[in-house]
């Protein structure tokens, strides 16, 4: 099989480095196994149900908290869609399944998005330059996402920890995003990080 | 305050005003806020979007090869597109004349991932489909695959494309690519206002696929050689069908079509695969001498073709005009059915699409004003000329422009006046299928 290749083979070394002291952002890339969107109409919570519950998720949630299930993560992304990102893409592609067509569709989406992690102290404050968000704890906790844009570019913005944020980029905008992200935290001690697995 | 009544600058004042008066902010009160309603950083709204980052630039998945091979590059709105892969010391003429003659005598690829690729899903995609196309859509079977037209809401084309059905509800848009964002927010805003009972989805899936279109008489050896699980013959596989198939372990779909008007497949690869699959396929090629080829290369074979792309879809240019009113459907409606009708919009003398090829065979310039061969050389003529080039095939200069009363003036010889350049063309019209027009190759 040819090799599967990150958009930011050019930018990031193929292995995460370890991170230097002094760093105050790290910028890798983890790859994503498997992406898959479930979208409805009126009863789109019934169409989700069987493939939500087979994922280990409560309900379709809402619009601000990334859901956590069994090795997936789910973020819903309008009144009538979910997007989820799963670490098996077999066990993802089972449980889309499970949506009854005539109510539901499903499309696998796992080659559209590149997904940027962006550690460090300075992360929240790297981000705070770029995205015209409130990323303080307080308005924008862990577990909480968004919808947003960088420089232009759609992105999805999860904060997982205090201090880490996971970016969902489309693809063929990774390249360039990457560097915009860069170029703003050179100034906050920027390390790039490289690709995980 | 001024513009920012929201809870940017508002509650600071308030903070301050309540710290005043010694009460809280709750005692003291609030106005009305307006967005925006959250804090903007101020390092958000200083100026990024300077020197490399002046505009976010978009790229190819298969990019790096591109860059890696020499390839010039060029702007296509914000993507980066191989212009032309230059041998020694060619320059943009030298190349793509040189590229698209080895594509009609032999194999090229043209990385074409930059197309709009849409996901049309639900019960009623084909509804949707026939409401958005001036086409019809309802008895398009799977594995099949079809040219599409949609006019804006005022008559005028907005797009063209092909769209693959994938299964029962399941449909494959391509758009072209200056007018993907448009196209989805056009059809998203149906959905959501006039067309909302309609259980239809559409998605952007540009990202998720790269796409290579593998062109030129060895195409099908080329691919035959590679591929694993899928027939590829043109009994098989006839012209507007799809099918899925696997290459080096990679599955994908290879769709049978042709902007080039040679025998040509379009292959759509998960986009993390795109790259290798083009190297893939580069490898093999050898045998058969296949070429990478850029944008230029790309333009000559589709004007030798008469097929129309962006310089004709300008926004000014109804289906008469292109010659495509056979493809209007009578039986349904669709957007711009009734506006199309109009007046101005079916006189027969509007300039319409034909070929030119010069008569000294000098380059012709784009945009040039057309005049009668004889008389003033003043006004705004009878038409005006939309992409230009010199034909390997033909060994002459080429252009498709729109004359009035175009496809009744065959042979007429008229002048090509290009102000800018101070310089005037005498043109033969022609058809605009300048090569191949019985679709021999393509369909062979």
């Amino acid at each position: 099989m040819v090799e599967l290749r990150s958009a930011l083979a050019s930018r990031l070394a193929p292995q995460v480095a370890p991170t230097p002291e002094e760093t105050g952002v790290t910028l890798s890339e983890k790859r994503i196994a498997a992406l898959g969107q479930i979208a409805g109409w009126a009863d789109f919570e019934a169409a989700a149900a069987p493939a939500l519950e087979r994922l280990g998720l409560a309900g379709v949630g809402d619009f601000r908290t990334a859901q956590a299930g069994k090795d997936c993560t789910a973020y819903r992304t309008a009144p009538d869609r979910i997007l989820i990102r799963h670490s098996n893409r077999d066990m993802l592609i089972a449980a889309l399944a499970e949506v009854d067509r005539s109510i539901g569709t499903v499309l696998d989406l796992s080659h559209s998005r590149s997904r940027f992690t962006l550690t460090g102290p300075a992360a929240e404050g790297v981000l705070s330059r770029v995205a015209t968000l409130d990323f303080h704890p307080h308005a924008f906790p862990p577990g909480c996402f968004a919808q947003t844009g960088i420089h232009h570019v759609a992105v999805l913005i999860h904060r997982v920890a205090a201090d880490h944020f996971d970016l969902l980029v489309p693809v063929t905008w990774a390249a360039s995003t990457y560097d915009y992200l860069r170029d703003n935290a050179l100034s906050s001690g920027f390390h790039a990080g490289g690709i995980e697995a | 305050m001024a513009t920012d009544q929201g809870k940017l600058g508002n509650v600071n004042a308030i903070a301050r005003m309540a710290e005043l008066r010694g009460a809280t902010i709750p005692e003291t009160g609030t106005t009305t806020f307006r967005p925006p309603f959250t804090p903007v950083a101020i390092g958000a709204l200083v100026g990024h979007t300077g020197g490399h980052h002046y505009q976010p630039t978009r790229l190819s998945p298969i990019h790096d090869w591109h860059v890696e091979n020499g390839a010039e590059l060029t702007e296509a709105g914000l993507w980066m597109r191989p212009w032309y892969y230059p041998r020694g010391d060619e320059d943009v003429r030298a190349a793509y004349i040189r590229e698209a003659a080895h594509v009609r005598a032999g194999v090229g690829m043209v990385d074409v991932s930059t197309l709009g690729k849409i996901a049309v899903q639900g019960p009623d995609a084909a509804e949707f489909l026939n409401l958005i196309y001036v086409n019809g859509w309802k008895t398009l079977a799977m594995g099949r695959l079809r040219y599409g037209v949609m006019l804006r809401e005022d008559g005028i084309i907005m797009d063209d494309g092909a769209t693959a059905r994938l299964g029962e509800h399941d449909y494959f848009m391509s758009t072209t690519t200056a007018n993907a964002a448009k196209v989805l927010a056009f059809a998203e805003l149906l959905l959501q206002t006039s067309w909302h009972d309609l259980k239809v989805h559409v998605t952007s899936e540009t990202d998720n696929w790269a796409a290579i279109a593998v062109a030129g008489p060895q195409a099908r050896a080329l691919l035959s050689k590679v591929v694993e699980g899928c027939d590829l013959s043109a009994k098989a596989l006839p012209n507007n069908h799809w099918t899925q198939a696997t290459i080096a372990g990679v599955p994908l779909r290879i769709h049978r079509m042709s902007f080039s008007g040679e025998l040509a497949y379009e292959l759509y690869i998960p986009s993390g695969y795109g790259h290798g699959i083009w190297q893939h396929l580069i490898e093999p090629g050898v045998e058969f001498g296949v070429v990478p080829y850029g944008t230029e290369a790309m333009g000559a074979l589709r004007i030798e073709k008469g097929h129309v792309a962006g310089p004709e879809l300008d926004g000014r240019t109804t289906l008469g005009d292109l010659g495509l009113a056979g493809m209007a459907s009578s039986k349904k409606p669709y957007i711009g059915s009734v506006t199309m009708r109009r007046e101005g919009l079916t006189d027969p003398a509007r300039p319409s699409l034909v070929g030119l090829v010069s008569e000294a065979n000098d380059g012709l310039k784009g945009g040039s004003i057309l005049f009668p061969a004889e008389g003033e050389t003043r006004g705004h003529g009878e038409g005006w000329i939309s992409s230009t080039t010199y034909s390997p095939a033909l060994g002459k200069n080429i252009a498709l422009g729109f004359l009035s009363n175009g496809p009744a003036r065959h042979g007429e010889v008229i002048r090509a006046a290009n102000f800018l350049g101070d310089r005037t063309d005498r043109v033969t019209v022609v058809s605009p299928h300048f090569y191949d027009p019985e679709g021999g190759r393509q369909n062979g």
